[in-house]
């Protein structure tokens, strides 16, 4: 690092000796053009911030409408007045959100995890144990389509409205080659209200 | 022309503005203590300790540059149907979080109810040690050194499918990817959170 | 002889300034070094999850934070330091003082960042994004930087000249808006004042001030200063310089919500950090106007003059990616592109593409200026200029493309979310490829800056040139 201590002020001249000017500005004015874009743009601004100021209400979050009104209208209550096929939609997206994880999303399950429910009897079998499993969850030794598994399968019933666990289940039980019909809000109901008290999963041999 | 005086109470009065506005308003205004809910219950609830030093698991390793934590409400985007959340996220959600792991990416999926949407603690056991064992596909890490491998069989060890570890190996979990898991769990957003503020 | 006299003057201002300066610039190579190597690990660990997965300190939650704070805080703060403290001489005509403590606060910012880099590698970050270091190593940070502010205002307080030229501006503002940034903060965030939504409101002000009202105006001051001194004309108008330093001012300080729209804070702050951010488009098209007018007719030099050709690269991307960041921040846009990889190949475009080829331009028109030697090799040179355009293009259009195609793919919830991971990969990979061209780039600057300041490269006194000058005219390098 001898270099840097040494300043050699001749070698240090050599390439100043050739450098231009000290930069200056020039007096060329803002062209019109230029001028009338800044103005649209800024009466663009004013325009949008009046229309999503929110009054400047610090309590009302981005694109949200105001916590009181959230309450009214639950955006995830599918509605089963539309009927089959929004129902089956709706519990497609409910099953890539809860399901999938463990179950895959072509439904066939994976080794270690969670057995298939394409072609799986426990589903397109009896809907009111279907129902049950899912309410509630299951745990220990179970057969499906012949294989034998022991694990757990989480309950549902706490965090998924009837209406949530109908969609759900009509959409396992007529997706892949699942060919069963569709459960509706008020058989869910039933189950749910026949078991009330259950807290524990089920177990094969109690279904 | 322009005086250096102009220049540093222009610069001075710029940026005092702007904190004004994104730093003082919103420290006075968002809410900062936690309210209680119509069934009485405070809301957001305090973690339990097993869960904060979680949270300080997912700081350090740097989860939330690959997961956000926020989930955008009903007219913005497809969270919901995504079944990320079952509302869009609030500023109450946050209080007291310090820091709020909001996160800017979603390499991964959004965490902010994963608690609901996934509550096994095997699954996420079996995910941090592999995420290729539950998703086969994913580009999300392999957390293998928050296990150990030890000898003979243990109660808490994972099922692994056959040819993961050598025979006669368990995989256990330490303490860190427990207390992760629990943070993990206790990641919930409820659909009501209506009610009145403390003060 | 007033040209001679006034060489000899600039040859004292750079005396003046040129340990410290030379120290933050070679500091700054070596962590531009180390960067991109955690760049690479952390690039490559998003499409081969399996790289390097078995230590904690390895994995990519790490990585790629170690490499965020070294390029920001090492590579791209120092060098901006380094060119800020040489400009100010020259542009005063006020000889540097407090060299010493200088010398002592590029060591200790050294000292700092290693530190912090290693506290990240160990698990001791923050995870607050831009200020991960713990608060004891953002405090010395704070204290090295007033002391570059402190030996800056005090050369302004001295200085020589009536008018104060365009890049003085900016550098003053710097000065100012620096540490009232990282102070706030910092002590906000780290120090327990702040939480929940407003905390993450603060790091949203910050970080993007940090870009805005920190490297940016330093990067923009080279240019006011570069372009004219090379091609040996006048900066076309005063007026447009006059408005773009003003509205930058006004605006940027304001455009750092937008990295939270849709999330849960409040909206009127989104909506002004939304049309802040648009607003922006006024100071850059006076900035791109300027650099097109006076650039015009000159556009041959870009052939022969290694500095302007990165200074100029650097000033088009500038405009491109402010354009860009300006019409990301809407609501419309940002639904989509927001969370993706596009962010990144945003933010690289701005931190790479507009801020470090302006910096490689100001190291090739300053370093034979201090060191009295010129650039050893132009091959090394096009090395280095071709690989860092070509890096940061493919970089830029990978995750741009990939971001695009990500963000529709997530709104649309019959994709299952592993579908959407595997859509990325082949972006990934290229972005991967993209940093290997930039790593090399990056290893054959370190190369001609050794050898610049291990007195190996020649001191002929004609400068290097990528290719014969059309003009008999000799100009600066
Ligand atoms: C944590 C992973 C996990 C999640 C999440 C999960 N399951 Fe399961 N599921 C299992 C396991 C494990 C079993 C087997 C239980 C046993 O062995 O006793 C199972 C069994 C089942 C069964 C009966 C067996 C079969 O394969 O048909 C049904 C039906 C079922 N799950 C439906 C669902 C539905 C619907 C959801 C989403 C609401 C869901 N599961 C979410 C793990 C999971
Ligand atoms: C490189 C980016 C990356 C990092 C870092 C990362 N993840 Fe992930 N994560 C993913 C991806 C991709 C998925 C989706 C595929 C999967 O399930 O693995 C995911 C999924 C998840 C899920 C399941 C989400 C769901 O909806 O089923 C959880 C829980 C999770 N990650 C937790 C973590 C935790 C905890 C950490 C830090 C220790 C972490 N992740 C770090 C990328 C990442």
């Amino acid at each position: 690092m001898s270099d840097l201590d040494e300043p050699d002020i001749a070698a240090l001249h050599k390439a100043v000796l050739r450098e231009q000017k000290e930069p200056i500005e020039g007096r060329e004015p803002v062209p019109i053009w230029m001028g009338a874009v800044f103005v649209v743009l800024i009466a663009w601004g004013g325009w949008y911030l009046g229309r999503y100021d929110a009054r400047f209400d610090t309590q009302r979050a981005d694109m949200q409408p105001l916590v009181t009104e959230v309450k009214s209208s639950p955006p995830s209550e599918p509605n089963t007045a539309r009927g089959d096929a929004a129902m089956v939609e709706r519990g497609a997206e409910l099953f890539g959100g809860r399901c999938a994880a463990c179950h895959q999303a072509t439904g066939k399950g994976l080794p270690g995890v969670a057995p298939p429910l394409d072609g799986s009897e426990w589903v397109t079998g009896d809907p009111e144990r279907t129902t049950r499993v899912v309410l509630h969850g299951l745990t220990g030794p179970i057969e499906v389509a012949g294989q034998p598994w022991n694990g757990a399968m989480p309950a549902w019933g706490a965090t998924m409205t009837d209406a949530e666990v109908a969609a759900v289940l009509s959409y396992i039980r007529t997706a892949w080659s699942n060919d069963a019909g569709t459960v509706s809000l008020e058989d869910v109901k039933q189950v749910r209200d026949a078991h009330a008290d259950r807290s524990a999963p089920w177990t094969a041999d109690e279904l | 022309m322009i005086e250096p005086r102009t220049l540093l109470l222009g610069a001075l009065a710029t940026v005092c503005f702007s904190l004004t506005g994104y730093v003082l308003v919103p420290a006075l205004g968002v809410e900062t203590t936690p309210i209680t809910l119509e069934n009485g219950r405070a809301y957001p609830p305090v973690l339990s300790e097993q869960a904060a030093q979680g949270r300080e698991v997912y700081r350090d390793l740097g989860c939330v540059y690959c997961h956000s934590q926020q989930v955008r409400p009903e007219t913005f985007g497809a969270d919901l149907d995504r079944g990320w959340g079952r509302r869009g996220s609030l500023p109450v959600d946050y209080v007291g979080q310090q820091p709020p792991l909001l996160g800017t990416m979603r390499t991964g999926p959004d965490l902010a109810d994963i608690g609901t949407r996934q509550p096994s603690e095997t699954w996420h056991l079996l995910h941090l040690y592999d995420p290729q064992l539950t998703s086969p596909g994913s580009n999300m890490p392999p957390f293998r050194f928050l296990f150990d491998e030890v000898e003979g069989h243990d109660e808490r060890a994972l099922t692994l499918p056959e040819g993961t570890v050598a025979n006669g190996v368990s995989v256990v979990p330490t303490a860190r990817a427990s207390a992760l898991v629990a943070y993990l769990q206790a990641l919930q957003q409820p659909p009501d959170v209506t009610g009145s503020s403390d003060e | 002889m007033a040209e001679l006299e006034h060489a000899q003057l600039l040859a004292k201002l750079d005396g003046s300034c040129r340990r410290p300066v030379l120290l933050f610039l070679i500091s700054a190579v070596v962590w531009l070094l180390v960067g991109s190597t955690l760049a690479l690990i952390a690039s490559i660990k998003l499409h081969a999850p399996e790289f390097l997965a078995n230590d904690a300190w390895l994995t990519f939650g790490r990585m790629r934070t170690a490499h965020l704070n070294s390029v920001a805080y090492g590579w791209a703060a120092m060098a901006a330091v380094g060119v800020l403290l040489w400009l100010v001489p020259r542009l005063t005509r006020a000889p540097l003082r407090g060299t010493r403590l200088l010398e002592g606060a590029a060591w200790a910012w050294n000292g700092l960042v290693a530190a912090g880099v290693v506290a990240i590698l160990t698990g001791y970050s923050t995870s607050v994004e831009w200020l991960e270091f713990p608060l004891p190593i953002a405090m010395g940070l704070t204290v090295c930087f007033a002391v570059v502010a402190g030996a800056g205002l005090d050369a302004l307080h001295r200085r020589q000249v009536d008018h104060i030229y365009v890049s003085l501006w900016y550098l003053t503002a710097v000065m100012v808006w620096f540490p009232v940034l990282y102070l706030t903060a910092n002590i906000g965030i780290h120090g327990g004042l702040l939480s929940g939504v407003a905390q993450a409101m603060t790091n949203w002000w910050f970080a993007h001030n940090v870009l805005g009202l920190f490297v940016t105006p330093i990067a923009l001051a080279t240019l006011y200063y570069v372009l004219p001194k090379v091609i040996g004309r006048p900066i076309h108008s005063y007026y447009l310089s006059l408005v773009g330093f003003w509205a930058l001012a006004l605006f940027y300080n304001w455009a750092g919500l937008h990295h939270l729209v849709g999330g849960p804070v409040p909206m009127w702050a989104v909506t002004v950090g939304i049309v802040a951010s648009m607003m922006m488009l006024i100071p850059v098209t006076t900035v791109a106007f300027n650099q097109h007018m006076t650039m015009r007719g000159h556009f041959h030099l870009l052939r022969s003059s290694p500095s302007l050709r990165f200074v100029v690269f650097a000033g088009m991307s500038y405009a491109v990616v402010s354009a860009q960041g300006s019409f990301e921040a809407l609501r419309g846009m940002s639904e989509v592109v927001h969370f993706t990889q596009y962010t990144v190949g945003h933010a690289h475009l701005g931190m790479y593409g507009f801020f470090s080829m302006m910096m490689f331009g100001g190291y090739y028109f300053i370093l034979p200026r201090l060191t009295g030697r010129e650039w050893p090799s132009a091959t090394l040179i096009r090395v280095h200029f071709w690989c860092s355009a070509f890096g940061i293009a493919v970089y830029f259009l990978a995750l741009t493309a990939g971001g695009v195609q990500q963000g529709l793919l997530l709104l649309d919830p019959g994709v299952p979310f592993l579908d959407v991971v595997q859509a990325t990969l082949p972006w990934l990979q290229a972005r991967s490829w993209a940093g290997l061209a930039l790593t090399v780039a990056h290893i054959a600057f370190a190369i001609s800056v050794a050898q610049m300041v291990l007195g190996l490269a020649p001191a002929r006194g004609t400068p290097t040139l990528l290719a014969q000058r059309v003009t008999s005219q000799g100009g600066a390098a």
